[in-house]
């Protein structure tokens, strides 16, 4: 019965993608900035809620919890920030779509109370240990000392790379868009993080998918702008998502001379700029250094890390340091809610204005 | 002659250090297997070095190229001399005041295998360094005459890793060139305080660290268990097996190990008739892999395919290779699965391939009591099973970890530490497969016969046969035959047979993992219209070329006719 519903449910859903007008096209630099110009400066944070060891997790029956989102909101918007940036997982969505736009709808109730607008990321490269796709079920715990041991990708490097797998994908992709295309309470849409990471010679599969994407995703046509980051130096990713996102996001964990000089590339470019990724304390990338010069650029700032929880993500990424004895690289509150550093918030606060 | 006298002494040496467990020391003292070293000792022997002087050192094998240092004389005394004992090198110092001195000669030992060391400081104002069968590996010439000090024998291992410092001292012996022992030291633990030192029973005394650093005695069971054969016990062995020639197997209609074992898709029909096409070209031996994740899920259905194909292979008359670990993947999957696997992608060589126990498994340390249950398990239900020739405990370690791969080379080793304690009758073997010199020097000290993948053109498979003769132990190259590469039958197989080197080609019977494609052949490539990479057969059983197969069947002794009583006529 419930494959039942799934199967309808989906069919209509893409019945209704494929029955849409002509596809939209990359949007004008006028539309772009007339978007920009309506809209305020984003800043805000990426989220793993500290219960979820990865994004299986926050979104699978028995790992999505309503009640530490709610609480986690509340420390976000106690700060001022006004959006968060939140993974999505493929394999839940495959496992169950009814339930996973379920949750996802609840997702985006809980933000907007919060006064938080929402960017989901569609599909995700990146993996800090061994593994390489996602598993449904009951997750690794946290190997002590490994920063975001777990994290796995989405969809998983095997379905990026086997190209019969991608009808399934794009089903999801316009099935999640569709359902949210004129959804005020999503500001934009990041189709891709950090494509081609971890994926060695196999990242021209990566790139061919978020070719794809984008391709899918402009055939639904949403209200929102499409997006997928700049986040390294190379060429091919570059090319593709440079010219291809309606407004430019980029991830930078530079110390301050660094950050500026991403950001100056990235605003030529005429576009409205949100950086979705920062914050490294270890070499320089924190707050009373860096968040000053997003505020001043009027360049969106997302910092990674709201609550340290099950990630780890105060530790270096992907190595395992047990002894490790740096300053967070990450987030800004304890498990229990206690800030790590009062003078990163009241930096913050004073930013973003809240009273 | 004096040596026979002194190599005596080095032989009781070794015996000493293997036989601790019989040896009685005062009472409060507890005997060790052996001791590591770390930081800087001193063991201060006591002994005046006026006299000629044997010092007779049983080492047990190296795992890292850590150093330990013996000084002769006092280290600060401008006039002394230094022997430094590294892995791979054995260098003596003269000191001509200056410290450390020049190097005067510089040794390769051999780092495959253990050795046995004694020094002579002769009287004779030189230093000289043998190995246990007495030959002089190099001398020094020393002044001695200048100092009466008594040789301070300082223990210093290399190592700035806390787990690294596989050096290890079984027994030391200081003598007289007349045969008196001076001091006999051997590793002990002092029970009431549990220092672990070296205790001499001439004196009766213990020698504990006395220096910055520390001695090491490993709380593993195994230390006092068996060692890897020695050099003599693998040749018997080689000589009482015979020439090995097979293939490396993966049933046709599985598309991984987790197709070929588990309950769903293990099919003794498939593997009965592949079997016959293999008897019918003459091999006799099987190496098959084992995929941890069925065993995991179902034990003693595991126990049960297993015994299932072993007696098929028994039937066929094959010799089977079982592969515990690999860390093989063609495609991203670093995991294995259980349930419905994946299709083939066509055109993606090996694609559904998996590894096992799969990365995550391997990394985190955490789930290796698991994997110790597995490896103990299998081998201790068919320790002395004859249809079983040896244990190949891990498929091309690191291969694919990348940045992993230390987690790797950590699991081999306690691979060999969990089979050591098992001390099945077959013999135990980890393959060398690339130019990783860590792993290289790992595999070649561990394991009792030594097996490799060589996918090479004849020059290159003459060469690694070289190579690899000098460590004087029995040979199967576990891997071989790539037609493109001129690595095939009529190049290479009477390069084995002639050097009577066991080979075990890849694939027999072409399948699921599409091995006639290229290695790293990928789907978005065109269609691959080439010489078949690996695979002697079609799916439907007929001859790729049948050529190949005539020859291979001369060289195997197929072609000769087979007696009534089983046994080959000779041509």
């Amino acid at each position: 019965m419930k494959n039942m519903k799934k199967t309808v449910f989906v069919a209509v859903l893409c019945a209704a993608a494929m029955a849409l007008a002509a596809p939209g096209a990359r949007w004008t630099l006028e539309r772009a900035q007339a978007w920009g110009k309506a809209n305020p400066w984003y800043c805000g944070f990426n989220q793993i809620p500290a219960n979820a060891i990865n994004d299986v997790d926050i979104w699978q029956k028995g790992g999505f919890s309503p009640e530490v989102l709610r609480k986690e909101f509340k420390l976000a918007s106690d700060l001022g920030f006004n959006c968060v940036r939140i993974f999505l997982q493929y394999k839940v969505y495959e496992d169950d779509p009814v339930w996973f736009l379920r949750a996802f709808e609840r997702y985006l109730q809980l933000a907007d109370e919060a006064k938080l607008k929402v960017m989901p990321v569609l599909f995700d490269d990146c993996k800090f240990g061994p593994a390489t796709d996602p598993e449904l079920g009951k997750q690794t715990e946290p190997l002590p000392g490994w920063g975001m041991w777990g994290w796995v990708p989405s969809p998983g490097h095997t379905m990026v790379a086997d190209s019969r797998t991608h009808g399934r994908l794009e089903e999801y992709v316009k099935a999640v868009i569709l359902h949210h295309k004129d959804d005020p309470r999503i500001f934009v849409w990041d189709l891709y993080n950090e494509p081609t990471f971890a994926m060695g010679h196999f990242g021209r599969h990566s790139l061919a998918l978020v070719k794809k994407c984008f391709k899918w995703a402009r055939e639904i046509n949403p209200s929102q702008p499409l997006t997928v980051c700049r986040w390294n130096n190379d060429k091919g990713v570059n090319d593709i998502v440079l010219n291809e996102s309606d407004i430019i996001t980029f991830h930078c964990y530079q110390p301050a001379d660094g950050t500026r000089k991403v950001l100056k590339d990235m605003v030529q470019l005429g576009r409205p700029v949100i950086c979705t990724e920062w914050l490294y304390r270890p070499n320089g990338c924190d707050i009373p250094n860096i968040l000053p010069i997003y505020k001043e650029t009027g360049v969106g700032s997302m910092i990674w890390g709201l609550v340290n929880g099950k990630s780890q993500t105060h530790l270096p990424n992907g190595v395992y340091t047990p002894n490790f004895k740096g300053p967070w690289k990450h987030d800004l509150y304890r498990p229990d809610h206690t800030p790590y550093d009062v003078k990163d918030l009241e930096i913050i606060k004073k930013a973003t204005g809240v009273k | 002659m004096k040596m026979t006298k002194c190599m005596l002494a080095a032989t009781v040496a070794v015996l000493m250090g293997s036989a601790f467990a019989a040896e009685k020391l005062a009472e409060g003292f507890a005997p060790l297997a052996w001791i590591e070293s770390t930081g800087e000792q001193y063991i201060d022997t006591g002994v005046d070095a006026g006299a000629k002087t044997t010092v007779d050192l049983s080492f047990g094998h190296c795992l890292y190229s850590q150093g330990a240092t013996f000084f002769g004389k006092n280290v600060w005394d401008p006039k002394g001399f230094l022997f430094i004992l590294q892995n791979e090198h054995f260098r003596f110092f003269g000191n001509t005041g200056r410290e450390p001195g020049p190097m005067w000669n510089l040794i390769d030992m051999d780092p495959t295998e253990e050795r046995d060391y004694r020094f002579v400081l002769g009287t004779d104002s030189k230093a000289r360094l043998f190995d246990a069968a007495g030959k002089e590996l190099c001398a020094l010439a020393t002044d001695r005459s200048s100092s009466s000090h008594h040789p301070l024998w300082l223990f210093k291992c290399n190592s700035q890793h806390s787990s690294g410092g596989e050096f290890r001292l079984y027994a030391m012996k200081i003598g007289q060139d007349s045969g008196e022992i001076l001091r006999d030291f051997v590793p002990a633990r002092r029970l009431g305080d549990r220092a672990v030192g070296l205790y001499d029973r001439v004196t009766r005394k213990f020698f504990a660290n006395a220096g910055g650093g520390a001695f090491r005695a490993p709380d593993d069971p195994v230390a006092a268990g068996p060692r890897r054969w020695s050099i003599a016990r693998a040749q018997a062995w080689g000589k009482s097996n015979p020439w090995f020639c097979g293939f490396n197997h993966v049933p046709a209609n599985a598309i991984n190990d987790t197709e070929i074992w588990q309950e769903e898709t293990f099919s003794p029909d498939v593997i009965k008739d592949e079997f016959k096409l293999a008897t019918g070209l003459g091999f006799n031996c099987v190496r098959i892999f084992i995929q941890y994740k069925v065993y995991e899920h179902d034990p003693v259905w595991f126990h049960k395919a297993f015994e299932k194909y072993l007696q098929l292979a028994d039937e066929a008359k094959l010799k089977v290779m079982p592969t515990l670990f690999d860390d093989c993947s063609f495609g991203l999957a670093t995991e294995p699965t259980l349930g419905k696997q994946t299709d083939p992608l066509i055109g993606w060589n090996m694609w559904g391939w998996t590894p096992s126990p799969g990365y995550t498994m391997v990394v985190d340390h955490r789930t290796h009591g698991k994997l110790e249950k597995y490896v103990k398990d299998l081998i201790s239900t068919h320790k002395d099973d004859p249809r079983i020739f040896a244990w190949d405990l891990y498929n091309e370690p690191v291969n694919g970890m990348g940045g992993y791969s230390k987690y790797s080379l950590a699991l081999v080793k306690k691979c060999f530490v969990w089979a050591r304690s098992v001390n099945p009758s077959q013999p135990l073997t980890v393959g060398r497969w690339n130019g990783n010199a860590q792993l290289n020097r790992l595999v070649a000290r561990e394991s009792d016969i030594i097996s490799y993948h060589c996918y090479s053109n004849a020059q290159r498979t003459r060469a690694m046969i070289d190579e690899l003769s000098k460590l004087g132990r029995p040979m199967v190259c576990t891997e071989w035959f790539l037609r493109y590469g001129d690595c095939d039958i009529e190049h290479c197989l009477g390069i084995y047979k002639e050097r009577g080197v066991g080979c075990m080609m890849w694939g027999l019977v072409n399948g699921k993992t599409q091995t006639h494609l290229p290695f790293g052949y990928c789907a978005d490539k065109p269609p691959y219209t080439g010489r078949w990479k690996h695979d002697l057969f079609h799916a439907d059983h007929t001859p790729y070329n049948p050529k190949e197969l005539e020859l291979l069947r001369k060289l195997t002794g197929a072609n000769v006719p087979v007696q009534e009583n089983g046994n080959r006529v000779k041509p």
